[in-house]
């Protein structure tokens, strides 16, 4: 049953188009990413869903209610802000405590519930500190406890990792998850943090240029993204551009005259342009002695030590290439020519484009 | 090190000197002038101050009008700075140079013009009778409501530039943070804005309080001798009566009730900053 929907939601700034249109239907618990560059759209379609923003057409639907016109602080969501707008003067318990006083809970459940939210987010022995004497971390914790505690049916993230530095955004991500699992509050997460949106969520809208343009499971998209906007914001990848045609052997990308590549069938008709994602880690280096030629041949011109993997960068015939090892502790050396090979099946067809 | 040190104390002897001469000098011989009598010095002059209701009803009008003063010009000014954090940059650019406008023109020349819109004849009267809001011409000259008027009109910039301030910061989406969380604008302005901004707010009625209590010229102007405040009457004593000794304990008694007022004020002032600039620091976002 569709919990949140969002239907042909558009917001324009005079001649600016923030959101061209955007709809979608989440189910109740579930965890939903708005994935995107800066200025795709994603913050204003949060904004939107919380009532800071006005949309200029289209309606939000909650649990069946419309929520459209509804103003912000009778639609009781939970917002987690960016900047986490924590309320300065105010205690942790005092700033938990704020949604709770709104509504008019009066002790002693008020104090049972700040108690059991900060609980959660482990913060109970800090409950007396004001926000400043706290750490970026625990002030994020203190944003989600105070947007938690009046259990709201939406739960609203705003890049709520993206102030944090990449060890503590690790171990808040998983924190977030299994907080959002014990609340099962649905929940929708802006974020340009490809990484983050995997992680996290159940499924991922990736944002462009105000609308949706796929949506899906993150290993769906991932593996399947639909456009090559989609594959190279979504992980890395290498994008193969040629034009289709049939030969005895099959299908085949032209994509110079010296260059044929074997394609999956039944990906488009023979003579039209057709792009191709591969991603680095589905290449393989075959080595000369092998006896393997790959598909390709190429120039490693860099290779990068990752730790637990190599990434080389290859000069072939189709263009610049990445690939990404696991580190098995005989790298190939830069200089060196290597075949490239990988299966049929990782070759994904996307709608081309600009990327 | 030690060199140093004798160094800055050498350093800041121009200052000191010239503080002492024009500040400490000055009242020091007003302090003394004041204990001066016809028979050797003596308390006769603060005996007069403390037992004339003339001089009481004189201290009472001046604290009643730079309370009533400071009030309003807090409202208002905190209202101004509240609508003008709201504007679009530009227009806040050009309503600063306005708010801050009659404080460019000589304390003279303002008054004087709140002297001709005053008038009997003024516009204010003119505009009055011929909405027949009156019957006859009507003067806000020599009156309290006049003079509340243009120590106001003075006042409110400064009250407008210290909220301002602290308005600065405040990171917006507090304000969203609140609504989100149920509360409506009015809650969202007393519990979230208001605290932030007390100290804004107190430290102008402060200086507002402090000028309104010892200004001369508007009140010599539109209070005139019907109105006499505090500084009036010691310009009077010491230019009219040609009674120095009293004049000067007026004025040492003014300087005393200010002070205290004043270090009253500045430990209310100090427990309210040490809540409120606990700020956080505030993360640069991007949003998009």
């Amino acid at each position: 049953m569709t919990f949140l929907e969002l239907n042909g939601l558009r917001k324009h700034y005079h001649s600016v188009r923030a959101v061209s249109e955007v709809s979608l239907s989440a189910e109740r618990g579930e965890f939903i990413s708005l994935l995107g560059p800066s200025g795709c759209g994603k913050t204003t379609t949060l904004q939107m869903i919380a009532g800071f923003v006005e949309p200029s057409s289209g309606s939000i639907w909650l649990d069946g209610q419309p929520l459209t016109t509804v103003k912000p602080q009778n639609r009781g969501l939970g917002v987690v802000f960016q900047s986490y707008a924590l309320f300065p003067h105010m205690t942790v318990a005092e700033n938990v405590g704020f949604g709770l006083d709104m509504r008019k809970i009066r002790e002693p459940e008020r104090g049972r519930r700040v108690r059991d939210v900060l609980e959660l987010v482990q913060l109970e022995q800090h409950r007396d500190r004001l926000p400043a004497q706290l750490s970026g971390g625990q002030q994020q914790r203190v944003a989600l406890a105070r947007a938690l505690v009046i259990a709201p049916p939406l739960l609203l993230l705003d890049e709520p990792l993206s102030n944090l530095d990449a060890k503590l955004r690790a171990e808040m991500q998983l924190e977030l998850r299994r907080i959002q699992r014990s609340f099962g509050t649905t929940t929708v997460m802006v974020t340009h943090d490809q990484d983050e949106a995997m992680a996290l969520s159940d499924r991922i809208a990736v944002m462009d240029s105000g609308r949706i343009v796929q949506l899906g499971r993150p290993q769906d998209v991932y593996e399947r993204p639909a456009t090559a906007f989609v594959a190279s914001f979504l992980g890395s990848t290498n994008l193969i551009c040629g034009q289709l045609r049939l030969s005895a052997a099959g299908m085949q990308l032209v994509v110079s005259d010296r260059v044929a590549l074997p394609c999956p069938d039944s990906t488009g008709r023979a003579g039209e342009t057709a792009w191709f994602s591969i991603r680095p880690e589905k290449i393989r280096l075959v080595g000369d002695g092998s006896g393997e030629t790959g598909h390709l041949k190429g120039k490693i011109v860099m290779r990068v030590f990752c730790g637990d993997r190599w990434i080389y960068e290859l000069d072939t015939d189709v263009g610049r290439l990445v690939l990404r090892v696991q580190n098995q502790g005989h790298p190939a050396d830069e200089g060196r020519t290597a075949g490239l090979t990988w299966n049929l099946g990782d070759m994904i067809s996307v709608e081309g484009g600009h990327a | 090190m030690h060199s140093q040190r004798t160094m800055l104390i050498w350093m800041t002897l121009p200052a000191l000197l010239f503080y002492l001469a024009l500040l400490a000098v000055p009242l020091l011989s007003i302090f003394l002038l004041s204990f001066e009598t016809e028979a050797g010095p003596g308390l006769d002059s603060y005996r007069q101050v403390f037992s004339d209701p003339y001089f009481l009803t004189i201290f009472l009008r001046t604290l009643g009008l730079s309370l009533l003063v400071t009030a309003i010009a807090l409202v208002l000014g905190t209202g101004e700075a509240l609508v003008l954090s709201r504007m679009s940059p530009s227009w806040q650019g050009i309503f600063l140079v306005v708010i801050l406008g009659p404080l460019l023109i000589s304390v003279i020349v303002r008054t004087l013009g709140w002297a001709i819109l005053f008038g009997g004849n003024g516009p204010l009267s003119v505009a009055a009778q011929w909405l027949h809001l009156s019957d006859g011409p009507i003067s806000l000259m020599y009156s309290m409501t006049g003079l509340i008027a243009a120590l106001v009109h003075v006042s409110v910039p400064f009250v407008v530039i210290s909220v301002w301030v602290s308005l600065q910061g405040i990171n917006p989406d507090v304000e969203r943070a609140g609504a989100s969380l149920g509360a409506n604008g009015f809650t969202i302005f007393r519990r979230l804005v208001l605290p932030r901004i007390l100290p804004g707010i107190l430290s102008a009625s402060l200086v507002v309080f402090s000028l309104a209590a010892t200004a001369f010229a508007t009140p010599a102007i539109i209070g005139g001798r019907r109105l006499k405040v505090v500084a009036t009457a010691i310009y009077d004593e010491f230019l009219s009566m040609l009674n120095w000794p009293l004049g000067a304990a007026l004025a040492v008694v003014l300087l005393l009730v200010n002070v205290g007022l004043f270090s009253l004020f500045n430990r209310v002032l100090n427990r309210s900053r040490r809540r409120a600039t606990t700020s956080l620091s505030r993360p640069e976002g991007q949003p998009t």
